[in-house]
Protein backbone atom coordinates (compact mmCIF):
# COMPACT_ATOMS: atom_id res chain seq x y z
CA UNK A 1 0.00 0.00 0.00
CA UNK A 2 1.33 3.47 -0.79
CA UNK A 3 0.43 6.71 0.87
CA UNK A 4 0.39 10.27 -0.31
CA UNK A 5 1.48 11.46 3.11
CA UNK A 6 4.84 10.96 4.75
CA UNK A 7 4.93 8.56 7.70
CA UNK A 8 5.31 9.96 11.18
CA UNK A 9 7.21 8.30 14.02
CA UNK A 10 5.91 6.71 17.20
CA UNK A 11 7.84 5.29 20.13
CA UNK A 12 7.65 1.72 21.35
CA UNK A 13 10.53 1.44 23.75
CA UNK A 14 11.56 1.65 27.35
CA UNK A 15 12.00 5.03 29.07
CA UNK A 16 14.05 3.51 31.89
CA UNK A 17 17.50 4.72 32.85
CA UNK A 18 19.13 2.13 30.65
CA UNK A 19 20.91 2.30 27.36
CA UNK A 20 24.57 2.49 28.33
CA UNK A 21 25.97 -1.01 28.27
CA UNK A 22 29.43 -2.26 27.37
CA UNK A 23 30.91 -5.72 27.93
CA UNK A 24 34.29 -4.06 28.48
CA UNK A 25 33.57 -3.83 32.20
CA UNK A 26 33.24 -7.62 32.44
CA UNK A 27 36.31 -8.12 30.27
CA UNK A 28 38.50 -5.90 32.47
CA UNK A 29 37.36 -7.75 35.59
CA UNK A 30 38.00 -11.11 33.93
CA UNK A 31 41.49 -9.97 32.97
CA UNK A 32 42.14 -9.03 36.60
CA UNK A 33 40.98 -12.50 37.67
CA UNK A 34 43.38 -14.09 35.22
CA UNK A 35 46.21 -11.82 36.32
CA UNK A 36 45.69 -12.62 40.01
CA UNK A 37 45.43 -16.33 39.25
CA UNK A 38 48.74 -16.19 37.42
CA UNK A 39 50.39 -14.29 40.26
CA UNK A 40 49.07 -16.70 42.89
CA UNK A 41 50.38 -19.70 41.01
CA UNK A 42 53.77 -18.04 40.49
CA UNK A 43 54.25 -16.83 44.06
CA UNK A 44 56.94 -18.92 45.69
CA UNK A 45 56.49 -20.10 49.22
CA UNK A 46 59.41 -18.90 51.40
CA UNK A 47 61.20 -20.68 54.21
CA UNK A 48 58.36 -21.42 56.58
CA UNK A 49 60.63 -20.91 59.59
CA UNK A 50 61.30 -17.32 58.59
CA UNK A 51 58.43 -15.47 60.17
CA UNK A 52 59.03 -12.19 58.36
CA UNK A 53 59.15 -13.88 54.97
CA UNK A 54 56.08 -15.96 55.78
CA UNK A 55 54.17 -12.87 56.89
CA UNK A 56 55.02 -11.09 53.65
CA UNK A 57 54.11 -14.18 51.63
CA UNK A 58 50.78 -14.68 53.36
CA UNK A 59 49.99 -10.99 53.07
CA UNK A 60 50.72 -10.97 49.34
CA UNK A 61 48.85 -14.21 48.73
CA UNK A 62 45.92 -12.89 50.75
CA UNK A 63 45.82 -9.68 48.73
CA UNK A 64 45.92 -11.61 45.46
CA UNK A 65 43.10 -13.87 46.63
CA UNK A 66 41.00 -10.93 47.77
CA UNK A 67 41.43 -9.12 44.47
CA UNK A 68 40.66 -12.31 42.53
CA UNK A 69 37.52 -12.83 44.61
CA UNK A 70 36.35 -9.24 44.20
CA UNK A 71 37.05 -9.05 40.47
CA UNK A 72 35.34 -12.39 39.79
CA UNK A 73 32.24 -11.12 41.58
CA UNK A 74 32.46 -7.84 39.67
CA UNK A 75 32.71 -9.77 36.41
CA UNK A 76 29.64 -11.81 37.35
CA UNK A 77 27.70 -8.65 38.25
CA UNK A 78 28.56 -7.00 34.95
CA UNK A 79 27.61 -10.11 32.98
CA UNK A 80 24.29 -10.43 34.77
CA UNK A 81 23.45 -6.81 33.97
CA UNK A 82 24.06 -7.45 30.29
CA UNK A 83 22.04 -10.66 30.43
CA UNK A 84 19.01 -9.32 32.29
CA UNK A 85 18.90 -5.71 31.11
CA UNK A 86 20.53 -5.32 27.70
CA UNK A 87 19.44 -8.55 26.04
CA UNK A 88 15.74 -8.87 25.26
CA UNK A 89 13.59 -11.82 24.21
CA UNK A 90 13.86 -10.79 20.57
CA UNK A 91 17.63 -11.42 20.70
CA UNK A 92 16.90 -15.12 21.15
CA UNK A 93 15.88 -15.26 17.50
CA UNK A 94 19.47 -14.66 16.40
CA UNK A 95 21.21 -16.01 19.53
CA UNK A 96 19.22 -19.09 20.55
CA UNK A 97 21.93 -20.20 23.03
CA UNK A 98 22.05 -16.78 24.73
CA UNK A 99 21.03 -18.11 28.15
CA UNK A 100 23.56 -20.93 28.06
CA UNK A 101 26.33 -18.50 27.14
CA UNK A 102 25.62 -16.29 30.16
CA UNK A 103 24.89 -19.19 32.51
CA UNK A 104 28.23 -20.78 31.71
CA UNK A 105 30.06 -17.46 31.97
CA UNK A 106 28.53 -16.77 35.39
CA UNK A 107 29.51 -20.25 36.56
CA UNK A 108 33.07 -19.64 35.39
CA UNK A 109 33.14 -16.53 37.58
CA UNK A 110 32.19 -18.72 40.53
CA UNK A 111 34.75 -21.36 39.61
CA UNK A 112 37.47 -18.70 39.46
CA UNK A 113 36.54 -17.61 42.96
CA UNK A 114 36.64 -21.13 44.37
CA UNK A 115 39.80 -22.27 42.60
CA UNK A 116 43.20 -21.01 41.55
CA UNK A 117 42.85 -22.36 38.02
CA UNK A 118 44.60 -20.85 35.04
CA UNK A 119 42.41 -23.04 32.80
CA UNK A 120 39.16 -21.65 34.18
CA UNK A 121 40.56 -18.12 34.17
CA UNK A 122 41.27 -18.47 30.45
CA UNK A 123 37.82 -19.99 29.86
CA UNK A 124 36.31 -16.93 31.56
CA UNK A 125 38.27 -14.66 29.23
CA UNK A 126 37.03 -16.71 26.27
CA UNK A 127 33.44 -16.46 27.53
CA UNK A 128 33.78 -12.69 27.83
CA UNK A 129 35.09 -12.55 24.27
CA UNK A 130 32.08 -14.51 23.03
CA UNK A 131 29.75 -12.15 24.90
CA UNK A 132 31.65 -9.17 23.47
CA UNK A 133 31.01 -10.55 19.99
CA UNK A 134 27.29 -11.26 20.43
CA UNK A 135 26.74 -7.94 22.21
CA UNK A 136 28.21 -5.80 19.44
CA UNK A 137 26.61 -7.95 16.76
CA UNK A 138 23.24 -7.33 18.43
CA UNK A 139 23.93 -3.60 18.21
CA UNK A 140 24.93 -3.95 14.56
CA UNK A 141 28.47 -2.73 15.15
CA UNK A 142 31.88 -4.22 14.49
CA UNK A 143 34.02 -3.67 17.57
CA UNK A 144 37.31 -5.55 17.79
CA UNK A 145 38.14 -7.60 20.87
CA UNK A 146 41.05 -5.90 22.61
CA UNK A 147 42.67 -6.89 25.88
CA UNK A 148 44.14 -4.45 28.35
CA UNK A 149 46.74 -6.94 29.58
CA UNK B 1 -2.43 14.92 9.82
CA UNK B 2 -3.33 13.31 13.15
CA UNK B 3 -5.94 16.03 13.58
CA UNK B 4 -7.90 14.68 10.66
CA UNK B 5 -10.25 11.87 11.71
CA UNK B 6 -11.19 8.96 9.50
CA UNK B 7 -7.88 9.03 7.72
CA UNK B 8 -5.21 6.36 7.60
CA UNK B 9 -1.69 7.44 8.40
CA UNK B 10 1.57 5.50 8.05
CA UNK B 11 3.59 5.24 11.25
CA UNK B 12 7.23 4.23 11.64
CA UNK B 13 7.79 2.47 14.96
CA UNK B 14 10.94 3.02 17.04
CA UNK B 15 11.74 0.38 19.64
CA UNK B 16 11.01 -3.21 20.55
CA UNK B 17 8.31 -2.87 23.18
CA UNK B 18 5.70 -4.29 20.79
CA UNK B 19 7.89 -7.20 19.69
CA UNK B 20 7.07 -9.73 18.29
CA UNK B 21 3.94 -8.06 16.86
CA UNK B 22 5.78 -4.96 15.68
CA UNK B 23 9.56 -4.78 15.37
CA UNK B 24 11.86 -1.78 15.58
CA UNK B 25 11.68 0.11 12.29
CA UNK B 26 8.44 -1.48 11.10
CA UNK B 27 5.89 0.69 9.34
CA UNK B 28 2.28 0.29 10.40
CA UNK B 29 -0.96 2.05 9.59
CA UNK B 30 -3.05 4.08 12.01
CA UNK B 31 -6.76 4.71 11.64
CA UNK B 32 -6.81 8.27 12.94
CA UNK B 33 -9.76 9.21 15.10
CA UNK B 34 -11.05 5.65 15.26
CA UNK B 35 -12.01 5.97 18.93
CA UNK B 36 -14.08 9.08 18.41
CA UNK B 37 -16.87 6.84 17.21
CA UNK B 38 -15.87 3.41 18.49
CA UNK B 39 -15.27 2.20 22.03
CA UNK B 40 -11.77 0.90 22.79
CA UNK B 41 -11.55 -2.87 23.09
CA UNK B 42 -9.13 -5.10 24.94
CA UNK B 43 -6.56 -6.30 22.45
CA UNK B 44 -6.56 -3.21 20.26
CA UNK B 45 -3.14 -1.80 19.41
CA UNK B 46 -3.34 1.96 19.69
CA UNK B 47 -1.42 5.12 18.95
CA UNK B 48 -1.64 7.53 21.84
CA UNK B 49 -0.03 10.54 23.42
CA UNK B 50 2.47 9.65 26.13
CA UNK B 51 0.65 10.76 29.32
CA UNK B 52 3.82 12.19 30.84
CA UNK B 53 5.44 13.47 27.65
CA UNK B 54 2.84 15.24 25.52
CA UNK B 55 5.19 15.61 22.57
CA UNK B 56 5.76 11.84 22.34
CA UNK B 57 3.46 9.40 20.58
CA UNK B 58 3.55 5.78 21.70
CA UNK B 59 2.17 2.51 20.41
CA UNK B 60 0.87 -0.04 22.93
CA UNK B 61 -1.87 -2.63 23.31
CA UNK B 62 -4.99 -2.20 25.43
CA UNK B 63 -4.92 -4.90 28.12
CA UNK B 64 -7.70 -3.63 30.40
CA UNK B 65 -10.54 -1.12 30.28
CA UNK B 66 -11.41 0.71 33.47
CA UNK B 67 -14.25 2.95 34.50
CA UNK B 68 -14.45 6.29 32.79
CA UNK B 69 -13.24 4.77 29.53
CA UNK B 70 -9.65 4.81 30.78
CA UNK B 71 -7.44 2.04 29.43
CA UNK B 72 -4.43 0.15 30.72
CA UNK B 73 -1.79 -0.11 28.02
CA UNK B 74 0.96 -2.72 27.78
CA UNK B 75 3.73 -3.57 25.39
CA UNK B 76 3.68 -6.99 23.77
CA UNK B 77 7.33 -7.65 24.65
CA UNK B 78 7.33 -10.08 27.60
CA UNK B 79 10.46 -8.46 29.01
CA UNK B 80 9.19 -5.99 31.65
CA UNK B 81 12.16 -3.69 31.12
CA UNK B 82 11.67 -3.56 27.36
CA UNK B 83 8.54 -1.44 27.61
CA UNK B 84 7.34 1.66 29.34
CA UNK B 85 3.58 1.42 29.58
CA UNK B 86 0.70 1.85 32.03
CA UNK B 87 2.79 0.10 34.68
CA UNK B 88 4.82 3.31 34.62
CA UNK B 89 2.54 6.07 33.33
CA UNK B 90 -0.81 4.81 34.59
CA UNK B 91 -4.20 4.63 32.94
CA UNK B 92 -4.78 6.53 29.72
CA UNK B 93 -7.95 8.44 28.95
CA UNK B 94 -9.83 7.59 25.77
CA UNK B 95 -9.31 11.16 24.56
CA UNK B 96 -5.57 10.52 24.44
CA UNK B 97 -5.99 7.65 21.99
CA UNK B 98 -5.13 9.08 18.59
CA UNK B 99 -6.13 6.03 16.63
CA UNK B 100 -6.13 2.30 16.13
CA UNK B 101 -3.18 0.50 14.59
CA UNK B 102 -3.92 -1.96 11.84
CA UNK B 103 -1.84 -5.08 12.29
CA UNK B 104 -1.11 -7.15 9.23
CA UNK B 105 0.11 -10.73 9.64
CA UNK B 106 3.85 -11.10 9.27
CA UNK B 107 4.95 -13.01 6.23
Amino acid sequence: MTYSIEPIEAEAHCDGPCGVYDPASARIAAEAVQSMTTKMLALECPDTTNSASMAAYLNTMGRYATIKEDEAQKCKDELLILWSDFFKPNHLDSIPNLHDIFWNAAKLCSACKVEVSSAHAQELIDACEEIHNIFWAAKGLEVPWIRAS
Amino acid sequence: MLDTPNQTCPIIVNGDSMWPTICDGDQVVCEVGYYESTKPRVGDVVLCIHPLKPSVRVIKRISQIHSGARVFLKGDNPDPIATTDSHAFGLVAREQLLGRILISPKS
